[in-house]
C-alpha cells in the first residue's frame, strides 16, 4: 500500500520567464503616438529658420503672417547639455521662446539624479505670468511617478496639484491613474482618472476614464508608409464628444510626408510636408475646411534647417 | 492653512514680483550665454552646491 504518511515529494517547476518589463514613460506621453498622426492647424504663411551655433545651442526664428490673428516673430533658443540619457533625452535642457510682444515662454529640465527629474515651466502675457509650473518624476525601471504643482501662490494659498502613477504589468500592458486636486480660498476638488495602454506589434490602444470624461486612441501602423489613428474624447463637464480619424503616408523616395483629418465636427483637413534635398529646406502646405461653420483656411511654411 | 502676518506677504510679494522680473528679463541672455560658456551658469552654482 506504501507509506501514506510519508511526505509527498515537492514538485518543482522552473519558473517562466518572461519578457522584461521596461519602464512605461510618462503619463502625458501615453496618446502619443496616435496624436502624431494627426495633422497640426497651419494657417498664413510661416517662415522658420533654424540655426545651430554649437553642438549644444540652437536657435530659431520664426515669423508668421497670420490671415486669423495676429502677425508675430517668436525667437526660440534651445540649450542641450552633455548628460545624454538616450537619443532624444539630455540634460540639463533649456528651451525658452519669446515673442515680439515680450510674452515669454520658459522650460528648464534638470536630472538631479539617475531616475528622478525635475521641470520648471513659466509662461508669461508679456510681463505678467499666466503658468508657473514645479514637476518632479521617478523613473523606476517598471514604474514611472510624477508630482506636478501648478501656479502654487502661498500669498492667495492656492495651487493645483497633479500626480500620475504608471506601472508596466506586463511587457504590453501599462496601467496607471491621475489625481487633479486644486484648492483656492473657500474652494477644493478633487478628480481621479484611471488609465490603461496596450502595446501590441502592430497596434496600441490607449483608454484614460474619469469622472471628467473619457479619452480612447488606436494606433495603427498598417505597413512602412501607412499609418491610422483614430481618437474619442467625451467631457462630462462640457457635455461634449469628439471622434476623429487621422491618417499619415510617408513616401521617403519622394521625400514627402502627408497627413489627414475628419472629425466630427466636420472638419476636413490635410497637411503635406516636403522635403527638398540637397537643400536643408522643408516646405509644408496645408488645408482646412469646415463643413458645419462654411470655414476654411489654408497655410504655407518654409523650414530652413 | 499658513497664516502670515502683513510684513511677511509684503516682503514675499517684493520677493516673487522680483523673481519675476528676473526670469522675464534674464532667461533668454542667461540661455545665450550659456550656449557661448557651455555650462548654464545658475545650474552650474547649483549643482556644486548639491
Amino acid at each position: 500500500m506504501g507509506n501514506v504518511l510519508a511526505p509527498k515529494p515537492l514538485l518543482h517547476r522552473p519558473l517562466r520567464r518572461g519578457e522584461p518589463l521596461t519602464n512605461p514613460g510618462s503619463f502625458d506621453e501615453l496618446h502619443r503616438k496616435c496624436k502624431e498622426v494627426f495633422p497640426q492647424q497651419m494657417e498664413g504663411v510661416k517662415l522658420i529658420i533654424n540655426k545651430s551655433l554649437s553642438s549644444h545651442f540652437q536657435i530659431a526664428h520664426t515669423v508668421h503672417m497670420s490671415t486669423v490673428g495676429q502677425s508675430s516673430y517668436h525667437f526660440n533658443t534651445t540649450y542641450v547639455g552633455d548628460r545624454q540619457l538616450s537619443p532624444t533625452e539630455a540634460f540639463p535642457t533649456l528651451l525658452g521662446d519669446i515673442d515680439s510682444c515680450g510674452s515669454l515662454h520658459a522650460q528648464v529640465l534638470y536630472l538631479v539624479a539617475e531616475q528622478i527629474r525635475t521641470k520648471a515651466v513659466f509662461q508669461t502675457q508679456q510681463a505678467r505670468f499666466v503658468t508657473w509650473q514645479f514637476d518632479g518624476e521617478l523613473r523606476g525601471d517598471d514604474y514611472t511617478a510624477t508630482l506636478t504643482l501648478g501656479n502654487p501662490d502661498v500669498l492667495s494659498q492656492s495651487v493645483i496639484l497633479v500626480a500620475h502613477f504608471l506601472q508596466s504589468v506586463t511587457s504590453r500592458l501599462v496601467l496607471g491613474g491621475e489625481m487633479v486636486y486644486h484648492r483656492r480660498p473657500g474652494e477644493e476638488g478633487a478628480i481621479v482618472t484611471l488609465a490603461g495602454k496596450y502595446t501590441a506589434l502592430k497596434w496600441v490602444a490607449t483608454l484614460n476614464i474619469g469622472y471628467g470624461g473619457a479619452h480612447a486612441s488606436y494606433y495603427h501602423r498598417a505597413n512602412e508608409q501607412v499609418q491610422v489613428g483614430v481618437e474619442f474624447e467625451a467631457n462630462t463637464r462640457l457635455q461634449d464628444t469628439t471622434f476623429a480619424f487621422g491618417y499619415q503616408l510617408n513616401v521617403p523616395q519622394a521625400n514627402m510626408v502627408f497627413r489627414g483629418l475628419l472629425d466630427s465636427n466636420w472638419c476636413v483637413g490635410g497637411v503635406l510636408e516636403k522635403k527638398l534635398p540637397p537643400l536643408p529646406v522643408t516646405l509644408a502646405l496645408g488645408a482646412f475646411l469646415n463643413h458645419w461653420k462654411n470655414r476654411f483656411h489654408c497655410g504655407f511654411s518654409v523650414i530652413v534647417g | 492653512m499658513l497664516k502670515l502676518s502683513k510684513e511677511s506677504k509684503e516682503r514675499l510679494q517684493k520677493l516673487f514680483k522680483g523673481s519675476q522680473f528676473a526670469i522675464c528679463w534674464g532667461f533668454i541672455p542667461h540661455h545665450a550665454l550659456s550656449g557661448l560658456f557651455r555650462e548654464p551658469q545658475i545650474l552650474e552654482c547649483l549643482s556644486q552646491l548639491f
